[in-house]
């Protein structure tokens, strides 16, 4: 009976008894499980994107609906202050948690409708940039020579101009318009994924495992899409979360500039900018967005230093 | 005899000397007479003419009663005829007026500020302070924080709600300035679907002005019910306005046949006037109503002289825009935009106002010219090249030392009469920069306050009102049947530039706006906007 033994025990898994080392992204998820910042990241996130997605069923009112002549309303409406009735505000007055802006539309429907044209471009942006800029960066990096050459001179060009003025001049080209903004800054966005993705491809097209995928006759794309991405992807996801905290801002200040989102649509920074000569006077209308703004890129941030913390092999503390 | 011999130079000398100088004083005065072939070109004037060194002629081709209070304003002052020539009448002439009021330009920092000082020479009182200084700033908050900090003497038209900031301010002192304006919606009739009239009509009956000047102007607004202030001659409460009714525009919409619904395009200038005191806002507002009735807009912002040249070349299908008086008549207001001589701005022109207008303006009598005002105001109602909307209260705000504060309803502050006694000048902060300072060719009131502080006309409108007083022109009389003009010029005025002012320069101020084949007829832009809008057609206008 001793032949069978062997074979069962030939068939056991030899590291039954040690801790099994799971794949990189489980324990990456441990790592960010374990990191306080990218939890509190992740939940403002999660969150904001619950608001996003439940605006229309959460807000009080229309965002774009003046609230001059509708009913229970009265006085002096535009730039009215925030009346809460838990707070003391009269029972009898209309509540709106965060005022009137100049137009007496209710602020805090047009924060929760703004939640999701912020949550919008940010993601759709930076989507489109790792997409568009890691592919070129792979190109680039695999390629080398000549093809290396054309694409990371024209990336260097496009890093030449400061971002937030090469948005503007693509947006004057394109005309305004919230999508338009999104698009330009996706473009601007596009070399540091570029740069990115083809520094990752140079140090792992070198390995050993390539080189044996090579010799074996490995079509180009199954290597380079294959086995080069999934290991360049880490930094490409933690710069991706962190720029999306930048393109948020950088749509609220093209909209502050009048070329992002059009009236009259709900946008942090189209509501900052109209409302940015009454600071003193009215500065419900100034807070309440710069406060949605700053949390917004606040997660982003949080969950992108999280991420890049949790992802990188070298700080692992186990 | 060596005496003789050491005099005789001399004597030479001054002899030759009286010998170059004599012909200059010998030379006369040469009168410059232009006169117009026929009156056939369509233009109200037929001669120009110096008669002597001190006396202009005006022969019109058809009676204007109002042209005392044409020349008194802006765009027909004064500069000298070798200034305009020197600088080929444009050019140099825009940053550098020369004139002969009580201040001279001095400097301007383009984008800072323009700094004016006293005229020594002036003919009359001379200004309080040896210097002015024009800053602006576009945001009223930031005007008022200005004031309130002591770096500037006045600024114009405060925030609507800081009325009251104001007013309980014992450093301040507010002067409201009555509405003698009116911001309106214009309305392109040549841009589809606004070549129908009843989409027009459905516009005019689906605004809600009431709403606007309840919630987004400053106390002293009214809402319009016509283009003409109700204060000034023109008015004609016989004519009642369409009365706000969205059922009825939403009904007129459908009976236009119009695929409904309508996406078109509301442009306006991101600028603060008295007659439009929160532009963005009432965009805003304007917009959502709209929507109510089937017509979804646009907003499209546009630079402020970019928008008024847009406007002006019909290239607009919506616009919000307005109107401060220069002079109080109906002329002013109504032909200006609805006269023959009017901008494209609201599209082709109609023969139904054009009649009646310059029909009205050739009277002198007001009971005569009444009913075609009647009949004006009916068509302007009735086809709708716009909807007025409101007149707009302003008002300027001064620190409370200052001696001699005034507004003018037709928002040319004078500031030589003010007097700041803490320092030795008279800081002002208006809306913007002035866009050019040869005046003839800018409509802009931001850029016509500058130039009249700088030049004169030959009559002028009284300080803080808007009777005529005499300027240039000490005296005037005018033939029984209006169509011969003569003004008697004020002996010793002087021009910035030390040269004396005589006929000749009158002539040439006019000359160079009225003949558009003149060399000098150039300008800023070379649109002369005013003096076509006033005197109907140029002189040899190109034809079209």
């Amino acid at each position: 009976m001793a032949a069978p033994d062997a074979v069962t025990k030939l068939k056991a898994d030899p590291f039954k008894n040690h801790p099994r080392s799971a794949s990189l992204w489980i324990d990456a998820l441990k790592n960010v499980r374990r990191n306080r910042s990218a939890v509190l990241g992740l939940t403002i996130i999660g969150l904001l994107i619950l608001i996003a997605l439940l605006a229309p069923y959460i807000a009080p009112y229309d965002p774009i609906q003046s609230m001059i002549g509708q009913p229970g309303h009265t006085g002096q409406l535009p730039r009215k202050p925030p009346c809460i009735h838990l707070l003391g505000c009269s029972v009898e007055e209309p509540e709106h948690l965060m005022g009137l802006d100049l137009n007496a539309r209710d602020v805090f429907s047009r924060i929760l409708f703004g939640a999701w044209n912020s949550l919008r471009v940010g993601i759709t942006s930076v989507a489109f940039a790792i997409i568009v800029g890691s592919s070129l960066g792979l190109v680039a990096g695999y390629a080398s020579g000549l093809v290396d050459n054309l694409i990371m001179r024209v990336m260097d060009v496009l890093l030449a101009f400061p971002s937030l003025l090469l948005a503007i001049a693509i947006v004057t080209v394109l005309g305004p318009g919230l999508e338009n903004a999104l698009l330009a800054i996706a473009i601007v966005t596009i070399p540091a994924y570029a740069r990115l993705a083809r520094a990752s491809v140079l140090s792992i097209k070198e390995f050993d495992y390539i080189t044996a995928e090579r010799t074996l006759g490995a079509p180009h794309g199954r290597i380079l899409f294959g086995h080069i991405l999934p290991n360049a992807l880490t930094p490409l996801i933690v710069q991706g979360t962190l720029s999306i905290g930048t393109a948020v801002l950088d749509a609220a200040a093209l909209s502050f500039l009048g070329l992002g989102a059009q009236p009259p649509t709900p946008e942090w920074g189209a509501m900052l900018s109209e409302a940015r000569n009454y600071v003193f006077t009215s500065p419900h209308l100034v807070f309440y967005p710069g406060l949605a703004i700053m949390i917004t890129v606040l997660g982003f941030n949080l969950l992108g230093d999280g991420l890049r913390d949790a992802l990188d092999p070298t700080l692992n503390r186990f | 005899m060596s005496k003789l011999l050491r005099v005789l130079p001399l004597m030479l000398l001054v002899v030759l000397a009286l010998g170059l100088a004599m012909p200059a004083f010998g030379q006369g005065f040469e009168p410059m007479s232009v006169s117009a072939d026929s009156c056939d070109y369509g233009g109200a004037f037929q001669t120009i003419e110096a008669v002597d060194e001190l006396t202009v002629r005006f022969v019109l081709c058809f009676p204007d009663p109002a042209l005392p209070s044409k020349v008194a304003f802006s765009s027909l002052h004064i500069q000298p005829a070798e200034h305009l020539e020197a600088t080929g009448g444009g050019g140099d002439l825009v940053r550098n007026p020369i004139g002969t009021g009580p201040y001279r330009l001095e400097n301007w920092d383009l984008g800072n500020e323009m700094v004016f000082s006293r005229f020594d020479g002036y003919w009359g009182e001379p200004a309080k302070e040896p210097t002015l200084i024009f800053r602006w700033n576009s945001e009223a908050a930031a005007r008022l924080v200005e004031l309130q900090a002591g770096t500037v003497d006045g600024i114009d038209n405060p925030g609507p709600g800081d009325f009251d900031v104001i007013a309980n301010d014992p450093n301040l002192q507010l002067l409201e300035r009555e509405g003698l304006n009116i911001f309106y919606l214009g309305i392109n009739n040549t841009v589809e679907p606004f070549d129908n009239v009843l989409v027009r009509q459905a516009v005019s009956y689906g605004i809600d002005k009431q709403r606007i000047v309840d919630n987004f102007y400053p106390p002293g607004s009214s809402v319009a019910d016509q283009f003409m202030p109700t204060a000034i001659f023109g008015y004609t409460p016989e004519v009642e306005q369409f009365p706000y009714d969205p059922e009825r525009a939403r009904e007129l919409l459908e009976q236009s046949g119009v695929a409904l619904p309508i996406e078109t395009t509301l442009s306006y200038r991101d600028v603060v006037r008295g007659y439009l005191p929160q532009p963005g806002v009432v965009a805003q507002d304007l917009q959502a109503q709209l929507a109510e009735i089937g017509i979804n807009v646009t907003i499209d912002v546009q630079e402020s002289g970019t928008f008024l040249d847009n406007a002006d070349g019909g290239n607009l299908s919506l616009h919000l825009l307005g109107w401060g008086a220069d002079y109080p008549d109906a002329t002013n207001f109504l032909d200006y935009h609805f006269g023959a001589g009017s901008s494209a701005q609201f599209g082709d022109k109609f023969e139904e106002i054009t009649g009646p207008l310059s029909a009205g303006a050739r009277l002198a009598a007001p009971e005569d010219r009444y009913p075609f005002y009647i009949e004006a105001n009916t068509a302007i109602r009735d086809l709708v090249p716009m909807v007025p909307i409101a007149h707009g209260g302003s008002g300027v705000a001064f620190k409370a030392s200052i001696a001699g504060a005034h507004a003018s309803p037709l928002s040319n502050e004078q500031f030589a009469v003010m007097e700041d006694p803490d320092d030795d000048n008279v800081i002002w902060m208006q809306n913007a920069e002035p866009i050019g300072l040869y005046c003839p060719d800018e409509t802009d009131g931001e850029s016509l306050r500058a130039c009249e502080q700088i030049t004169e006309g030959l009559l002028a409108y009284e300080v803080a009102g808007t009777a005529v007083v005499p300027a240039l022109a000490e005296s005037y009389e005018a033939s029984d049947d209006l169509m011969t003009w003569t003004f008697h010029l004020r002996p010793g005025v002087s021009f910035h530039d030390g040269s004396s002012l005589d006929a000749n320069d009158v002539v040439m101020s006019f000359l160079v706006q009225w003949d558009a084949a003149s060399p000098l007829h150039v300008g800023r832009d070379g649109n002369f906007t005013y003096f076509q809008a006033y005197f109907t057609q140029f002189l040899n206008a190109p034809s079209e």
